[in-house]
């Protein structure tokens, strides 16, 4: 157990060396503040040390974007999910039917974790009905009933966001395979 | 020319989440089925986008499941997982336990799944040549997908006092203080206890065997409705009162305690497991019983 948390320092350690100053020049080119930009990225990797198990991290950058975007929305709510972040969780979906199981369960955690952050920016009803649908694991005339709307608008409003989600995913798409 | 590709991209989009709404929904038409099956045959464009639509749709677990997926989902089982079964499975290691009053879903790698109920303990152990279930306490049922190679490796779940073996695809298991118990849902589960792990006895669908570590009983007929746990309902056809407050101890905290001859009540009806305080109001108006409760926490029963 104590060997685990070792390990899982050396770990954040060596992940801090390799890709701090990275983030936080990111973080600065996105923020208008240096001092909000740098607590963001300190915060990033505090948030990846208090995970029960820290992912294997095949692709280190992508994982921070998300953790760090994270942030950034919780700081300014107006916040879209940025480009990079968007890029880097693509280029992990398309690589994974190489991957080990660890590294897909990680990736759809990940994935799990921007899909909230990008229906965050539909407005409120669409994101109600979807998060009623998703994680209530409510039926289509159960959400009409809450909402007090027809079935069909319910999943209209489904589609517009799953839509959404898809096409902010795979605007790379092209260039990653092209 | 990129504005182009954009549209294109953005109405794909759109129809590929239409349909992926439309296949999740309760009724699926066989028009509609044909319909799906006609669009995704049209254009290569159209399978990805739409496998790609379903792993964003189904990357969010729900936290309850209302109904099995049927064949439908069986369709979109085999476009998902269809990648992950040609894999070699690195080792999967897994400690799940839910608390009281929880009932959880888990999705294991091979597209089978768990049905953890209240505080119950497994852990799954995942690799090239297992696929095992350790119950450590509790109930769990298990949806095992079919087997589509033989190079795939038995799926197991395993207590204190022997093992079953998917034969089928539905099963519940359960470790008691005493002893253990599979139900079989569908199909059939061949049953060995630990002191005789070869010599296993088959249990069939609608049947049900207990079974301690040197002993298996005799098959018998299963409760009706044994599964209903797992919707949050449970379902009981004149038992005694006993059982059934045994039952609801499983999903409430604290201190739940009968009057010796009132336990003997039979009861017939459906009480819900996730609202235990419903459930106690339910079967105070059914039974002439009275229910005390002293601070939420103990909660006594006599006859009225």
């Amino acid at each position: 157990m104590s060997s685990a948390a070792h390990n899982s320092t050396i770990i954040i350690d060596t992940l801090y060396r390799a890709h701090h100053g990275w983030l936080n020049a990111w973080l600065k080119k996105k923020m208008a503040c240096p001092h909000h930009a740098a607590d963001v990225s300190h915060d990033t990797f505090i948030r990846l040390l208090s995970l029960p198990e820290i992912p294997s991290l095949r692709e280190p950058r992508a994982y921070l974007l998300v953790i760090a975007n994270r942030l950034m929305i919780n700081l300014n709510r107006k916040h879209r999910v940025e480009e990079e972040t968007l890029h880097g969780m693509a280029m992990l979906i398309s690589g994974q039917s190489d991957q080990d199981i660890a590294h897909v369960c990680e990736v759809r955690q990940l994935l799990e974790n921007v899909l909230y952050m990008l229906i965050e920016e539909l407005d409120e009803r669409t994101r109600k009905a979807f998060l009623m649908s998703r994680v209530d694991g409510m039926t289509y005339t159960e959400i009409a009933d809450v909402m007090n709307v027809s079935e069909s608008r319910v999943k209209q409003h489904l589609v517009k966001a799953i839509a959404y989600c898809h096409q902010r995913l795979y605007q790379f798409k092209a260039e990653l395979h092209g | 020319m990129a504005e182009t590709a954009r549209t294109q991209t953005h109405s794909l989009s759109e129809q590929a989440a239409e349909w992926a709404v439309c296949m999740s929904g309760e009724d699926v038409s066989v028009q509609q089925q044909a319909d799906f099956e006609a669009w995704l045959a049209q254009d290569k464009r159209h399978r990805e986008a739409y496998a790609e639509v379903e792993a964003l749709w189904h990357s969010i677990t729900p936290k309850k499941r209302r109904n099995y997926p049927g064949i439908k989902s069986l369709l979109v089982v085999a476009i998902l997982f269809g990648c992950l079964y040609s894999l070699p499975f690195s080792v999967w290691l897994s400690d799940e336990r839910t608390g009281t009053g929880e009932i959880r879903h888990i999705a294991l790698p091979d597209g089978s799944y768990l049905i953890l109920d209240s505080n119950s303990a497994v852990d799954i152990e995942f690799d090239a040549g297992t696929r095992r279930v350790i119950l450590h306490r509790g109930r769990l049922l298990a949806e095992v997908e079919p087997v589509l190679s033989n190079q795939q490796p038995p799926f197991i779940v395993e207590t204190r006092d022997g093992a079953a073996k998917a034969l089928g695809t539905r099963y519940i298991v359960e470790q008691t203080g005493v002893d253990s118990a599979v139900t079989v849902v569908e199909s059939q589960v061949a049953v060995a206890t630990r002191a005789n792990p070869s010599q296993y006895a088959t249990v069939q669908e609608g049947q049900v065997i207990r079974f301690g570590g040197t002993q298996l009983h005799q098959p018998e007929k299963a409760a009706p409705f044994a599964a209903s746990w797992t919707q949050s309902r449970l379902t009981y056809h004149d038992v005694s009162l006993e059982t059934v407050i045994n039952d609801l101890a499983r999903y409430r905290s604290g201190y739940l305690s009968v009057h010796a001859q009132t336990a003997q009540l039979r009861f017939t009806g459906v009480l819900p497991s996730n609202d235990t305080d419903a459930a106690l109001t339910i079967l105070e108006n059914a039974l002439p019983i009275r229910v005390s409760r002293y601070g939420g926490w103990v909660v006594r029963i006599d006859e009225r």
